[in-house]
């Protein structure tokens, strides 16, 4: 049963791209589960084309260069988050990676409480 | 008064050894939130038991890895977590900070404070989860963990390291058993090292919580004990927590090298508690609803309450599980697997309490598996007769219902197990030192309260410790010594309570 919905998720893209005719065709013929499974599916795989940059300020031009270059073929989603003060964070799929000057100010003051 | 530049200067000697790298983090998405558990999709790195933080700032644990998602069992209420979240994994499993700043303290499973004072400042990061220790790492159990309770020390005594069930029905006086067992640690015999005590509370009413804790302090025995506590209004991921968080704070001490005694009040909340996360969880439910790991649940608890040996740190810990049955019925599931797992049992009867027996101790069917190996010499001798003489009472107990005429060795022996049942009883919050049971039990079996009415037996007891202790303590040091009872110390128990005797008013 997977194995046919993965090859439907396979088939549902052309040229890398969802194609949303053929998605909704697609749909029309799945049971509800089935439905859920191919949703889920598609999900999963938009999300690993994905990477989402939070930072506390626009990023800048060549900036925003340097991360396409980074990671090439993938659709960079910008969000802007002035409570970091400075830093970035990267999310690719489930992984992130994060330089938030906050969290290093929370941690820094906890360190100092902490102090026996 | 510290001055500004010695402020400046320790906290940049602090900060010096300070490091932040940048970090990598497993997340994920909220997909549901129903009844405490969250589904979440991502987290393909997340492991089991492993700590989750949530957008809201609250936190959970991770208690089902399915293919494309994971449960998240919250730490919290869990109001503010809403679809489309997102998670974190911290790389942590469950632990909970301890040190000896917890004594004389009520924190909840996770270590934070219930009683209004600070949190624990700094503390051992102890996991709730761990594997007991092996065979080759313990030690055989033979040193008395003492109850103060006549009935219990003689004919079921509790050593240092073994799991003793206390099982009954509502209101029977479980907990008055375990809280006088707490009580009687506050005093050690010379040569034996303090007790630290842990109280875990779980699903019990505030109230009861709070009437335990008074009481400790009461009786000045709070010191030394910590109470644990997930009362009724908390999650069932606390109340699950609970008996886990005491017995890692009961291996912080025992890894000292200190002896604990933990009293989990009581299991039978616990399976509910975790029957409940078991079946939000979708897990298939098996007898009485229960999930399949309802055993392991409890033996993997209990099986860590131990007598490590002296060469790696020679701690134990004691443990006194509770559990509630319905209507005396201990052939029931959750009853049947404590007992299986536990080093003994005492059973608590309703008639027996009901008619006065309190506590109302059936000594039919109570044991305890490690036995004489946990008494001393002293209580030994005089229990083992008692304990033959009683069970010879209850054979005959039921022929003097027949109101036919009984022979004088019968009549002889019904007065004298009548006499023993009624020294047996014991008032609440009153444990008693371990030289003060031993008389009590002697002069019963000498047969020296034969010619004394049954109904005043409590009284001479009473009056006859205060009399030892004010004149005859040279006897009471030498019953102190748990040396076996030779001719001569008998002959002066005798004769201190044939003396009393003859001042006593029946």
């Amino acid at each position: 049963m997977n194995d046919k919905i993965e090859q439907l998720v396979q088939k549902s893209y052309k040229n890398d791209r969802l194609d949303k005719h053929l998605m909704h065709v697609i749909a029309d013929h799945l049971s509800r589960s089935e439905l859920k499974r191919y949703i889920r599916a598609l999900k999963q795989i938009e999300q690993k084309k994905e990477v989402l940059a939070r930072t506390p300020k626009e990023l800048t031009t060549d900036e925003k260069k340097a991360l396409m270059s980074l990671y090439p073929g993938k659709r960079i989603i910008y969000t802007i988050d002035p409570t970091m003060i400075g830093g970035i964070e990267i999310t690719i799929d489930d992984i992130m990676y994060e330089i938030n000057l906050q969290r290093t100010f929370d941690q820094m003051v906890n360190y100092i409480t902490n102090y026996d | 008064m510290i001055d500004d530049k010695t402020i400046i200067e320790q906290l940049e000697k602090r900060l010096s050894s300070f490091t932040d790298d940048p970090k990598t983090q497993n997340v994920g998405k909220v997909e549901k939130n129903v009844d405490g558990v969250i589904t979440v999709s991502g987290i393909s790195k997340a492991a089991m038991g492993e700590i989750i933080d949530l957008a809201d700032g609250s936190t959970g644990f991770i208690l089902n890895l399915d293919e494309d998602n994971a449960s998240v069992i919250l730490l919290g209420s869990g109001q503010n977590v809403k679809e489309g979240d997102m998670i974190k994994t911290t790389g942590r499993q469950l632990t909970i900070p301890v040190s000896e700043e917890l004594l004389g303290r009520v924190v909840n499973p996770l270590g934070l404070p219930l009683d209004g004072k600070p949190g624990i400042k700094k503390g051992q990061e102890m996991p709730l989860e761990k594997i007991a220790a092996g065979v080759v790492e313990r030690e055989p159990v033979n040193t008395p963990l003492k109850t103060g309770i006549k009935a219990i020390d003689a004919m079921f005594p509790i050593g240092r390291g073994q799991r003793e069930l206390i099982i009954g029905d509502r209101g029977l006086g479980k907990t008055a058993i375990a809280i006088d067992t707490i009580i009687n640690q506050r005093t050690q015999p010379k040569g034996r090292k303090k007790v630290i005590c842990i109280y875990v509370a779980i699903g019990q009413k505030q109230s009861s919580i709070g009437q335990v804790v008074d009481r400790l302090k009461q009786e000045d025995a709070f010191t030394n004990t910590i109470v644990v506590a997930a009362p009724a209004a908390d999650p069932a991921a606390l109340q699950y927590l609970a008996p886990y968080a005491g017995t890692a704070i009961a291996e912080y001490f025992m890894e000292k090298g200190e002896d604990v005694l933990i009293v989990y009040d009581d299991l039978t909340k616990h399976a509910w508690a975790y029957r409940q996360l078991s079946l939000v969880l979708r897990r298939p439910a098996g007898r009485e609803a229960y999930p399949g790991d309802i055993f392991y649940l409890h033996s993997r608890l209990l099986e860590r309450s131990v007598r490590m040996s002296d060469k790696l740190s020679g701690g134990s810990i004691t443990a006194l599980p509770i559990i509630e049955t319905q209507a005396g019925d201990i052939s029931a599931y959750i009853p049947t697997n404590i007992i299986s797992i536990t080093d003994g049992q005492i059973f608590l009867q309703g008639d027996l309490f009901n008619s006065g027996v309190r506590p109302a101790i059936n000594t039919g069917i109570s044991v305890s598996r490690v036995g004489g190996a946990a008494q001393t010499g002293a209580m030994k001798s005089v229990a083992g007769k008692m304990r033959l003489e009683l069970a010879q009472f209850r054979e005959l107990a039921a022929f003097a219902q027949f109101g036919s005429e009984l022979d004088p060795a019968t009549s002889a022996q019904l007065e004298r197990g009548k006499r023993f049942n009624e020294m047996l009883k014991q008032l609440q919050y009153q444990p008693l030192l371990e030289a003060l049971e031993i008389l009590s039990i002697a002069i019963v079996g000498m047969g020296i309260l034969d010619d004394i009415p049954s109904e005043t037996v409590s009284r001479f007891e009473k009056e006859f410790h205060a009399y030892a202790q004010k004149h005859q303590t040279k006897l009471l040091e030498t019953l102190d010594n748990g040396e076996k009872l030779n001719e001569d110390t008998q002959k002066q128990i005798r004769k201190a309570a044939e003396e009393f005797k003859k001042k006593f008013s029946a």
